[in-house]
């Protein structure tokens, strides 16, 4: 079926093509990548036999082939997440990430003037370098279909690597103001986490692109100015793409009004059950700006239940006893990850969440400096199962909010995760 | 009988906190899906030894309910500087969802009196149901000391 006009608007290039020329419209989008490799790698071959180029021509030429396939790959791959994106409900959030799409998808001038000037570098550079060019030419140097080739590779590469750094370099500007947007959250108004890890993973995307360039090395090896414009390509792609991470990371997963409870309340409810066994009971917990994590004793019933199974529930509550009305809580349910249990799957994940731990001990020394003072001084008169001893007695419980409703005066509101 | 038993059974601590909690945190769980924990407004009926929550009809507790009775509801005391000072009552049992009238006007002045200024005269009863739960086990702790009562008609 024809795309419609404002379906082609916000579609790159490279995708118009896919969906629009034969024989890639025919076929389903796995399969688009695969022919494209065959049918440009069959017509490089072709041409190798026809103009009997060196061997090193037909590697070189296919490694070109390969990245611009590779990243093609990524492209088809990410490319429909990023378009089903859900607004933040905080105003501010959602202007940032409506420019961010509209540049990345809709500005066909950022895409077109970014691509033609490296087009243009990349050309300058092979005229400029006829030592190169003879060398991967052979016989076939002066003839023009083999230019013609050429110039179309330049232009498939010098797409990829201007749409590779902008992509970067958008990602990392819209995370640096996404950060400074959700500052100034108010009430309930946020973006949903489950999008700031979509976009999180999107940003992997970008370095997945760098790596690729790596099939390029071969081909700009022999030339210093090639392969420090590589090389500053990759490092740029990277550093841009840490820098984004590092922004991600400071956004709050809840909006202000749920953090304030998470904050501020020093009690949480945990209920686990496993077919008829039912138990709520309440812990202290911490909130690391992402996760809830509270600790359990290794003999405790929550730790069973969990080990069982793991979908459990937490309600923090801001109780007045004299007005039901300013009662406020927080229920979110989802799966809690037992983190320090002695375990094959223990050590996979204390390799893994090792330094979160620590963080998340120091956090709860932070917030509960009496009661950790007590599971010190008191080890030697309090039973194993309550003694602070990490792996021993006691692990933590990282729960990864699946489901979250908030209640204010009495009314649900469910909470977008 | 088992009320009796329960009453005689139960720990001074945890008969303390039933009658004098003002909070409880009551919980359901759907086989399919997650637990569901929501702060409540209880009566103890120390006669029977049951527990009654009022709610809508709506609610997912409701829901739940009607697909698995099984339930519990924790109240406790929270003590913020020391863990030895926590104390709380976690009761396991059964749950029926009752028509209003069912809980009888002793227990309905009962919850009136408790919650009366905290919900105010206006409040609307009409349209809410009852919840009556039924022990079967009972835990009570205070700092590190634990003790249960089981129902042992149903253990």
């Amino acid at each position: 079926m024809p795309l419609r006009k404002d379906e082609l608007e916000d579609r790159w290039l490279y995708e118009q093509i896919v969906e629009r020329v034969p024989p890639f419209k025919w076929l389903p989008p796995t399969f688009d990548v695969m022919t494209q490799l065959l049918l440009v790698e069959a017509g490089g071959i072709l041409a190798f036999l026809y103009f009997r180029l060196p061997n090193e021509a037909i590697f070189l030429g296919t490694l070109a082939i390969l990245y611009t396939v590779v990243w093609s790959a990524g492209c088809l791959y990410v490319i429909p997440f990023l378009r089903k994106l859900r607004d933040p409900t905080n105003e501010e959030e959602r202007r940032v990430l409506t420019k961010y799409k509209h540049d990345l998808l809709e500005d066909k001038m950022l895409e077109l003037i970014g691509s033609i000037a490296c087009y243009i570098a990349i050309t300058s550079y092979l005229l400029y370098d006829q030592e190169l060019l003879h060398r991967f030419l052979g016989q076939g140097y002066g003839n023009l279909i083999l230019y013609g080739l050429l110039l179309i590779l330049s232009w498939d590469i010098a797409y990829r690597l201007w749409l590779s750094f902008f992509t970067a370099f958008s990602s990392a500007r819209r995370s640096i103001s996404l950060a400074r947007a959700a500052r100034k959250r108010r009430g309930l108004k946020y973006t949903a986490y489950s999008e700031v890890q979509t976009l999180k993973s999107l940003d992997m995307i970008n370095l997945y692109w760098a790596a690729s360039a790596v099939l390029l090395v071969p081909i700009a090896i022999s030339t210093e100015i090639l392969l420090y414009s590589i090389v500053a390509f990759f490092l740029s792609i990277v550093i841009l793409s840490f820098v984004s991470l590092l922004a991600m990371e400071t956004i709050p997963w809840f909006p202000p009004d749920v953090e304030d409870i998470l904050l501020r309340e020093r009690f949480a409810y945990v209920a686990a059950y496993n077919k008829s066994t039912l138990h709520t009971t309440p812990v202290i917990f911490v909130y690391d700006g992402k996760y809830i994590y509270f600790a359990i004793s290794v003999k405790s019933a929550k730790y069973r239940l969990i080990k069982k199974n793991n979908r459990i529930a937490v309600l923090v509550d801001m109780r007045d006893a004299k007005n039901a009305m300013n009662n406020r809580s927080i229920l979110m349910r989802g799966k809690g990850l037992v983190l320090g249990q002695v375990s094959p799957f223990g050590l996979i994940r204390l390799f893994l969440y090792g330094l979160w731990m620590l963080r998340v001990r120091s956090l709860f020394w932070k917030k509960y400096p009496m009661y950790m003072r007590y599971y010190k001084e008191e080890a030697d008169s309090i039973p194993l199962a309550w003694q602070d001893k990490p792996f021993v007695s006691r692990v933590l419980v990282r729960l990864q909010v699946e489901k979250a409703t908030y209640w204010r005066e009495a009314l649900p509101t469910f909470l977008r995760v | 009988m088992t009320a009796k038993h329960c009453m005689m059974r139960l720990h001074t601590g945890a008969r303390k906190i039933l009658r004098e909690g003002f909070f409880a945190y009551f919980t359901t769980g759907n086989p399919r899906s997650f637990p569901h924990i929501t702060t409540m407004f209880y009566i103890w009926d120390e006669e029977s030894c049951t527990f009654y929550v009022i709610t809508s009809e709506s609610t997912k507790k409701v829901k739940n309910i009607q697909q698995n009775p099984n339930v519990a509801l924790t109240i406790d005391e929270r003590d913020p500087l020391s863990p030895a000072g926590n104390c709380g009552v976690l009761v396991r049992g059964k749950a029926r969802v009752i028509p209003i009238e069912e809980m009888g006007d002793i227990l309905m002045n009962k919850y009136w009196a408790k919650y009366l200024n905290v919900l105010g005269q206006g409040f609307p009863m009409g349209s809410r149901l009852a919840i009556e739960i039924t022990p079967r086990v009972i835990h009570y702790w205070s700092g590190i000391h634990f003790f249960k009562w089981v129902d042992h008609r149903h253990a």
